[in-house]
């Protein structure tokens, strides 16, 4: 294999799942995730294409302390999840997956589901079992963001109690929805809302139908926009999710962010390029997208409002797992980045510069983390009616205090998160995962691992068995 | 607007470069789109302004962290 490596890491055969020593090398302006399986041959998959460049992109942060542990070490890393000795993340983020049933039956589904819940799933109806895993995943995981997720869960015929029961355990539950009900089942939303539901990610594919007939099988941007204006009028916070796909709908990213950025209500837009995973099959690689490309793309397709300069790696999950792009957003729909963007107050100043910073603690982050995922996503709070803001000058507040209390409600981010398939699997962030699926009774596996299938289509980890 | 920021005073100060002591004055703040004027100790002579460590450590660093990231 050629080009110079950049870096050494383990991954996996994509047909037999042996682990293998992995090199990450470079090719031209590009990065090569390469590895050779005694038995399988050679495996060579793009994991960067293009500026920023991958050298630039680093975020350094060494195994988290006090991860609470739920398996031993037996097969090793990916085999033992989770969460096993080799994990060096705490959860942020928790996929509770509260049904597999699903009204779209979507060619792209990474969770393979359908009209039915799958064997060994829980019932669909029972509150009672799933309150106490609930419980479990609070005791083991902490103060997370919960996910209630599927399948999809808005099918669930006690969602609503399962929130409440979810709001008094976690900082924050957050509903992962294709929007169908909210959209067409009145009052859902604002019961939500009432029952402690913080955020709807809203599974929000682009603006031209002919995406959504790709990626969904049929045409849905109507029933997003009633979606969106039900948790409006809610009061919920919505962040748009797309899976994009190059050649697919990767063109319509700008015109996605102009909708959120005009839309009330809307926090955000996360994107999630496509991988192969269950139903999900890529073409071909020229269709997977790279975090630096999925930051070209907005850059170009929004006359450079977005820059691919103000954007930082995590500090929560492994640094190539996601980008963040955070704004003040003014009335009319300008967006103002952080001062600076990725740059600080002067020359020496090594504050903001990601690439040759000191690595960071992991734990401390997560619990940061959760905070910032909080401020971002959730609906800013409405003041009781007849409140009026705190007055400058006056005892309790002043012109600093007037300024904090009208950008909390204007901050506006997009975001995105690059999930490894069998292709791109680098056990190294798998292990820094902080995305987690709980699997009942107390197993809390990375969401790549859950969702990684071989070749041939066979899971890692399979849904249907306990 | 003008605004006074009651806990800072500008009362015991004295500029390094101009050894004149600093006053209080309506200074100019441009933040992300928003600009507010505020009174804060300067130097006279030099026109550089004081931000004190209580106000740069507290209410500002409260402001920046609107947008820290992940």
């Amino acid at each position: 294999m050629s080009g110079a490596i950049l870096e050494r890491t383990e991954s996996l055969c994509p047909v037999c799942l042996a682990v293998l020593p992995a090199e990450i090398r470079r090719s031209g302006e590009d990065a090569l995730l390469c590895r050779r399986c005694p038995e399988h041959g050679e495996f060579k998959e793009i994991i960067w294409r293009g500026p920023p460049d991958f050298e630039s992109w680093k975020r350094p942060k060494p195994p988290a302390a006090g991860v609470k542990r739920q398996t031993e070490r037996q097969r090793g890393c990916p085999f033992d999840c989770g969460l096993c000795p080799e994990h060096g993340q705490h959860p942020c983020t928790v996929l509770f997956e509260i049904t597999g049933r699903c009204n779209l039956t979507c060619p792209v589904c990474f969770a393979g589901s359908g009209k039915e819940d799958s064997p060994g799933s829980p019932p669909f109806s029972d509150l009672a079992a799933l309150i106490p895993q609930l419980r479990r995943i609070r005791e083991q995981a902490g103060p997370i963001v919960l996910q209630l997720s599927g399948g999809e869960p808005t099918l669930h015929p006690r969602l609503a109690e399962l929130t409440a029961a979810a709001a008094r355990l976690f900082p924050a539950v957050q509903l992962n929805t294709n929007g169908l009900l909210l959209a067409g089942k009145p009052g859902l939303a604002k019961r939500l809302a009432e029952n402690g539901l913080s955020w709807v990610f809203l599974q929000f594919d682009g603006v031209r139908e002919s995406s959504f007939e790709i990626l969904r099988g049929r045409p849905l941007l109507k029933t997003k926009l009633a979606a969106l204006e039900a948790c409006a009028e809610a009061g919920l916070g919505v962040i748009l999710v797309p899976t994009v796909a190059a050649g697919v709908n990767d063109g319509e990213l700008g015109d996605l962010v102009r909708l959120a950025v005009n839309t009330p209500g809307v926090r955000g837009v996360h994107i999630q390029p496509m991988t192969s995973s269950g139903r999900n099959s890529l073409p071909g690689p020229e269709h997977r997208l790279t975090l630096p490309e999925v930051l070209r793309r907005l850059e170009e397709q929004t006359d450079g409002l977005l820059r691919p300069e103000d954007a930082f790696p995590p500090g929560c999950e492994h640094e190539r797992c996601s980008f963040h792009l955070r704004y003040r957003r003014l009335p009319g729909g300008k967006l103002i980045p952080r001062p600076g963007g990725n740059a600080c107050c002067s020359p020496d100043c090594r504050a903001g510069d990601t690439a040759s910073a000191a690595p960071e603690e992991s734990s401390a982050n997560r619990d940061r983390a959760v905070e910032i995922i909080l401020k971002s996503w959730k609906a800013p709070e409405r003041p009781p009616s007849g409140t009026a803001l705190p007055m400058a000058g006056s005892e309790k507040a002043d012109v600093f205090d007037e300024f904090l209390e009208l950008a909390r409600k204007e901050t506006f981010s997009v975001t995105a998160m690059a999930f490894q398939d069998v292709w791109t699997a680098d056990l190294a962030r798998l292990r820094g995962c902080c995305v987690q699926v709980f699997r009942p009774p107390d197993r809390f596996i990375p969401f790549c691992a859950m969702n990684l299938t071989r070749a041939d289509g066979k899971a890692l980890y399979s849904r249907t068995e306990a | 607007m003008e605004h006074r920021l009651p806990e800072i005073k500008a009362g015991g100060w004295i500029c390094r470069k101009c050894r004149k002591p600093l006053e209080s004055r309506a200074v100019e703040i441009t933040y992300m789109g928003s600009s507010f004027k505020v009174e804060l100790p300067g130097c006279p002579e030099c026109g550089f302004t004081f931000i004190p460590p209580e106000l740069a450590e507290g209410k500002m660093l409260e402001v920046e962290k609107l947008l820290e990231d992940k």
